[in-house]
This record gives C-alpha cells, structure tokens and sequence, in this order.
C-alpha cells in the first residue's frame, strides 16, 4: 500500500512506440521526495552531459509531490524537468492545472518521455490505459484550440497538457500549457516536447489517493485551512484577492520593476495598469489554478467593449504585466491581458517574449538598429501593434521572430554592435524584476541553477519589510531589510531549501509563503513544520532534519548536473546593466550589483559548506548528503582538478 | 422545513476542495471520482458548475428504487440509500437527471446524506459557493441582496 504517492511511474519511449511502467523506488522517496527532486534525480542518472537537450534521448520528465491531491489545503502543482534548449543546463518548471491531480488519480507520480516520435503524436492516459495516439489533426493548432478538441473529444474531466505552435517550432523558451491557462513557461521545456512530436499529454484518473494517518492529517489540514481561510485573515484575504498583481504597487514603491528595458525600476503610468483597474473593471471572479487552495488567487477578466471586445481568459501574474507591459513601456491594459492570451495560444515563455522585444526597442531608442534589421517596422515604446506582430513573428519563427526564437542572449549576440549591454540575465535565462537594489534577488538570480530566476529561491521577507520574520527564522533582522548585504547569504539558502521542498512536495509557494508572512503564526511557519505534515501523509517517519536535508540534497543535486557541464562560480554572476550601471530610482537607487555581489556569494557557499573559490558543493558534502556516486562521477569529470 | 445543500455557481472557484473532502469523509480516501458532488469545469469560460443532490421533495432516485431501498430521513430530510436492502440494479442511478447517484468500483450505489446535518464540503468551501442553510433563509438574503440593487438603482 502505497500512502501519499501514486507509487508508479509512466515511461513512454516515442521512438520505439513503447510504454512501461516501473514502481516508484522507496529509496527516492525517502532521499528526494516526489515532483522536482525525484525529477532531478531520474535527469542525473539519465540526460549525462553528451545528451543534447533537442536530441531524442533527452528527457521531458514531469512529477508530482506526495502531497498533492490530498485533503492538504495547499495546493496541487505539477513539476517538469528537462535539459534546458534555451540554456543549454539543467531546466525545470512549475505549472498549476487539474491535469497534475488526474495523473496521481490515474497512479503515476511522474512521466519520463524519451525518444522522438516520426509523426505528430499526444499521450492518452486514462487510468491503467496508456496509449500514443495520432496528432496530426491536432499539429499546427494553438494550445486553446488543442484543450478544447481533446476535451470536447474525449471528456471534460481529462486533464490536458500541450504545446502551442511555438514548441512545434521549436522555438527555444517554448512552454507546456496546463489546462489551456497555467503555464509551465520557463527554459524550453515546450520546445524539448515539441522535439519529441509531441502535441499533448491528456490524463484522467478515477483511482484513491490513500494517506497514512487520516484523522492526524484531518485535524492539521483543518488547522492549515483556518490559518489560510480569506473570510478568517486579513492578510491572507488581501492575498486572494490581488494574487501576484499586488506586487505592482509594491513594487512601483520599493522600485523593482524593469521600465523600458530596465531603463527605469518605476513605471510612470502605473495608474493605468494598476490592480484596482484589473478587478474593478475587468475581474469578474477568482479561480483557483489548482485543486485544494483556498486562496483562489487567480483571475477570470472579460473585456466588454473596445478593440479587444469579447475577450476573456485567466491571470495575469504580475511577472505578465511586468514582461509585456511595463517592460515595452504599455501602458493599455486591455491589450496586455491579449498579450497574455496571445503568448498563451502560442505557447510562448511570457518573460523570454517580453525580454526578446525590449533590447529591440531600446536599440531602436538608441539608433543602434534601424528597419534593415527590424522587417521594415519600427520599434517605438509601447507600441502595441509591432509586440503583436512580433510574437506572431516569433511563433512561427519568421523574419524577426526566427532572431528571438533562440532566446534574448542568443539574439543580442547575432545581432552584434553592443546589444548585449541591453540584456539583463543569469546563465542565459533572462528575468524582469529589477534586482539591482535588492541584495537576495541579485544573489538569488545569480545562483539560480536554471538561470536568472525570482522563483528559485522566492522569498518575500525582504520586499515585505518583515524584520519580525528574519529575527524568526534567522536570528538576526537583517533578511528582513530590503537593501541590506548583511546575511543575504543565510535568506537565499533558505529559500532555495525551501523552493526545492515545495516542488517536491508537490505544493505550492504562495500557499507555503503566505503561511510564513502571517502575523500571528500558529502552524507551518518554518520548513520543519512540514515534517510532520509529510509523515501523516506518507507513514514515513521524517524529522524536520531530516526533511532540510532531502530540500539541501535536491538543490546540491541540481549544483552538480551544471558542475558536469562545466559550470562553477564563474557563471554565478549577473550580465547587463543590473551589474554596473546604478539604480536609476526606488529605494536602491545607486546600488550595483558589482559592488556588492561577490561578497554576498562568498557568504552564500559558506553558508551552503561549498568550496568558495569554485562555487561548487564539496565532495565531503555531496557525501554528507548521502550522493556518494555524485561525488564519484563530479570526480572522474575532473570537476574536482 | 429543514435546511438544505445549495451552490451559487457564480462563486465556485474550481479548487474541488469539497470533492476531495467528501470522499475523505466518507470512504477514507481523496478521489474526486468517489465524491458525492460533482463540480464540472468549464475552463474555456472561467465558470466552475458544482452538481449537488437536491434530495428533491419528489425524489426520482426513491421512486425508481424496484426494492424499497432509498428513504427519506426524518431528521436531516436527505434521501438516503439503506445499504443492507440496496440490490445495487443503479434503477435511481438512471433515473436522477443530476447524474447524483454514483457507483464505486466494486459496483455499490452511494449518493449524497447531507453528512447527517453537518456537510463536510460546505466546510472546506471558502468562497461561500456552496451553503448549508434554511430554505427561506437563503432566499430572504437573496431578496436582501436584490433590493439593496434595486433601492441603489432608485
């Protein structure tokens, strides 16, 4: 009897047209959780530093946590790993959807595709059935189009995962759509399914998930459900109400957007795009993107009248707002929540999108490039008509949407003449929260093993001014100040620590999040709290040590696939003006990140126990985590040398 | 008259909480399929329809049943199936038009008993989409609600 998990995974190799199905080893279960750490570990042992991340014998592995499913009021999301085609190193993503709970109804915790299929092929899974069944109806469609054929064909119960037409392009930062609305957007992992020929991943599952011990688990889910009931705290209402999009008046305060290419970190026009706006004018309830959260903090608009008339769709987050709006300087709500669609119905990375046509309109600015480089077009700030055009372009990879399609670095390269000072971005993954002033997320981003990444170590401590939490968690304040270099090294840790865990539990960060920002904390503050959580589920005795030491092991592991690849302290770092041109305004204004980033790295792999001078975990601590054959393989690399 | 399962659909969600937490009550485990509600996404339309057992005042599920085997119980007013006499001929299964009466794997017809009065999904629902009250004082507050408009829009 399995308790938490589904106990299986699903292996579908499309060249050989084969499936079969392997138990979920209880050693990984124990060692990496579920979701994104089992998913590291199956990635390790089976994508070695030859396999190039568009070859067949690539994978595109998705998992889901013990966790998920359950009556636990923490959400339910589904985690996907891959060898990154944008980056070329380890890549993964994280997408909400009811697809996630279908595949553990069904009794899989993970899939791991290999393998390309000769023709455009989707994956039909319906609990013990598993078949690869013909797309070529589905091909050239967009992900909407795609959701709404599957489901009307085969029911509205299936949960449906796809491409749009940008991963059957292959356009680089392509993404798998969940449920036609969530998105796991970052580093290609749409462009390796569609590699594969692989439209779709449509699952439906009538099976229990079981939980060890059902009255301990009762009595703390309803615990968690009173602590992040929006009718019992106010905190936890504002947050449901606003989700993300609350971060841009906070953020026009502290100063952390990125204004026309990172030219400013406050949007001047932001009454024009402010979240009271989207819910007053366009918001007409809050969903929820996954199964069991009370904090719905998702958005259903409409758009009654204008050029956008008749429009509707979910989100946006924050981050879409930021990546297609504040960023190319638009100040037309409407039109950004029909960028949201638009990028969507394609299947692009909203961010990659938004920070492939930035530089082009800030060269524009700059008369560095002129329409023989542009298709003829001007690139004129917050013209809405050029972004549309753009990321049409940019799907079906003409004119100047074949330069995007490899990414924003890639094509700042080819096109030369300096652009690449216009490109803010970490190991070739690029990010639109500005982090010049804020020391955690310019070490945050740094070390990132996906790239440049406000997810991987999400922390809100600083942002939120919460000096109480910092002196909680960490002893000392310090986490708590927002530009303060002091112990940033501590909160990034943590944070990634934590991130890792989430992802593999299968949960998600807001939930966990806004848990740890209450005021008046009862229960799941600190990541130990979980412990005890992940033993009612799973009947695995787990003690908080031992649960820090699984989310420290699934990070490490994560350091280890980049070090393979060649990577070390010399790829920690920041590229663009985040580095050495000043904060133009906010609360950092002035700050550099060159000024203050190497200190903070040192006290990040002290605090990590790496070695400071590579940036790379020990053998002696790969060996403490118990990734003995990591240490082995990381030395006959010559990693150590 | 007793109180009664209602939704208001306008504020569903989708999270299925009340799915997962219904199964879990009863049977102990978390599966949407085993629930005794059904919530149907229509995502396309962001809008998210709760199906509920209205344990109707003329059940067709009671007067389909060839064995006698569904009552009406006298404290809370659900329609419930009495398992001992139940020849599992889902007779009520086709016949309710809500698609309400559901069967598990091993064949066994089990639908909705209010919980014995105290609804273990109307627990878990934070937006208030689906509500366990009197009859009339769920209309009143809806007349409430309807004058407070129209008073505005005088």
């Amino acid at each position: 009897m399995s308790y938490g998990w589904a106990g299986k995974i699903l292996r579908v190799d499309l060249t050989k047209s084969k499936i079969t199905r392997q138990a979920l080893p209880v050693e990984w279960r124990t060692k990496f959780l579920g979701g994104s750490g089992v998913n590291d570990w199956i990635l390790w042992n089976e994508v070695g530093p030859e396999v190039e991340p568009l070859s067949p014998e690539n994978r595109l592995i998705f998992g889901v946590g013990p966790l998920a499913g359950t009556i636990l009021p923490l959400g339910s999301r589904t985690h996907v790993t891959t060898r990154s085609p944008l980056t070329g190193i380890f890549g993964d993503t994280n997408a909400g959807g009811l697809w996630n709970c279908m595949l553990k109804y069904a009794g899989y915790d993970h899939i791991v595709i290999q393998g390309r299929a000769e023709s455009p092929v989707y994956l039909l899974i319906d609990d013990d059935k598993a078949v690869i069944k013909d797309a070529s109806k589905l091909w050239g469609h967009d992900v909407y189009e795609t959701d709404s054929t599957l489901k009307k064909e085969l029911g509205r119960n299936f949960g449906v995962a796809a491409i749009g037409q940008a991963g059957e392009n292959m356009v680089r930062f392509a993404n798998i759509m969940f449920d036609r609305y969530r998105a796991a957007a970052k580093t290609g992992a749409g462009c390796v399914m569609g590699a594969k020929n692989l439209k779709a991943v449509v699952v439906r599952g009538s099976k229990s998930i079981r939980v060890a011990k059902p009255k301990v688990l009762s009595h703390i889910a309803e615990e968690l459900r009173n602590s992040l009931d929006p009718n019992i705290s106010q905190g936890i209402a504002a947050f449901s109400r606003y989700g993300t999009t609350s971060l841009l008046t906070l953020y026009n305060a502290l100063g952390c957007h990125s204004v026309r290419n990172y030219q400013d970190v406050i949007f001047d026009k932001m009454e024009d795009i402010s979240a009271d706006r989207l819910l007053e004018e366009y918001v007409v309830r809050n969903i929820s993107c996954s199964v069991n959260c009370p904090l719905n903090c998702c958005h259903w608009w409409e758009i009654k009248d204008g050029p956008y008339a008749g429009e509707a769709g979910a989100k946006p987050e924050y981050i879409v707002i930021n990546s297609m709006g504040i960023h190319l300087g638009v100040n037309n709500l409407e039109a950004i929540l029909h960028f949201q669609n638009l990028v969507n119905r394609y299947g692009l990375d909203s961010t990659e999108t938004g920070t492939g046509i930035g530089p082009l309109m800030e060269l524009w600015q700059r008369g560095i490039i002129t329409e023989n480089d542009t298709d003829g077009v001007s690139y004129e700030w917050g013209d809405v008509n050029v972004i549309e055009d753009t990321v049409k372009k940019l799907a079906f990879r003409r004119g100047i949407g074949s330069l995007l399609a490899d990414g924003t670095v890639a094509a700042a390269r080819k096109l030369a003449r300096g652009a690449e000072k216009y490109v803010c971005h970490s190991k070739g993954m690029t990010e639109v929260e500005d982090v010049r002033g804020f020391p955690h997320w310019a070490l945050a981003y740094s070390i990132s093993t996906r790239g440049a990444d406000h997810l991987k170590a999400h922390g809100q401590i600083d942002k939120q001014h919460r000096e109480d939490v910092s002196q909680r968690i960490f002893g000392v304040p310090d986490v708590g100040i927002p530009t303060s270099t002091r112990y940033k090294g501590k909160g990034v840790k943590y944070h990634e620590d934590l991130a890792a865990m989430v992802n593999s539990l299968g949960i998600c960060a807001f939930n966990v999040l806004s848990l740890s920002l209450k005021k008046n904390p009862k229960w799941a503050v600190y990541m130990p709290d979980y412990a005890s959580i992940f033993s009612a589920v799973t009947g695995i005795k787990m003690s908080p040590e031992k649960l820090m030491k699984c989310a420290e092991r699934i990070v490490c592991l994560e350091k280890a696939y980049n070090a393979q690849l060649g990577l070390s302290r010399k790829d920690d770092t920041l590229h663009g003006r985040w580095m050495d041109e000043p904060c133009p305004s906010g609360i950092g204004k002035g700050m550099r990140c060159a000024d203050y980033l190497d200190e903070c790295l040192d006290e990040y792999y002290q605090e990590r126990g790496f070695d400071t001078r590579t940036g790379l975990p020990t053998r002696e601590k790969l060996r403490e985590l118990e990734l003995d054959s990591v240490a082995e393989r990381l030395t006959k690399l010559g990693v150590y040398t | 008259m007793n109180k009664v399962l209602v939704c208001d659909y306008e504020k569903c969600s989708g999270c299925k909480s009340c799915e997962i937490a219904c199964s879990f009550h009863h049977f102990g485990e978390c599966n949407p399929s085993l629930a005794r509600l059904t919530v149907v996404a229509f995502n396309e339309r962001g809008l998210f329809v709760p199906e509920i057992c209205r344990q109707c005042q003329n059940p067709w599920c009671l007067n389909a049943c060839p064995v006698d085997a569904i009552v009406r119980d006298a404290e809370t007013g659900a329609v419930v199936i009495i398992d001992e006499l139940c020849t599992g001929c889902r007779a009520c299964a086709d016949a309710c038009p809500f698609g309400m009466l559901k069967v598990t794997p091993s064949g066994d017809v089990f639908k909705c008993d209010l919980c014995q009065g105290e609804p273990a999904c109307v627990k878990v629902c934070t937006t208030g989409a689906l509500k366990y009250a009197k009859p009339a004082d769920i209309y009143f507050e809806k007349a409430v609600i309807s004058a407070s408009q129209l008073g505005g829009a005088i």
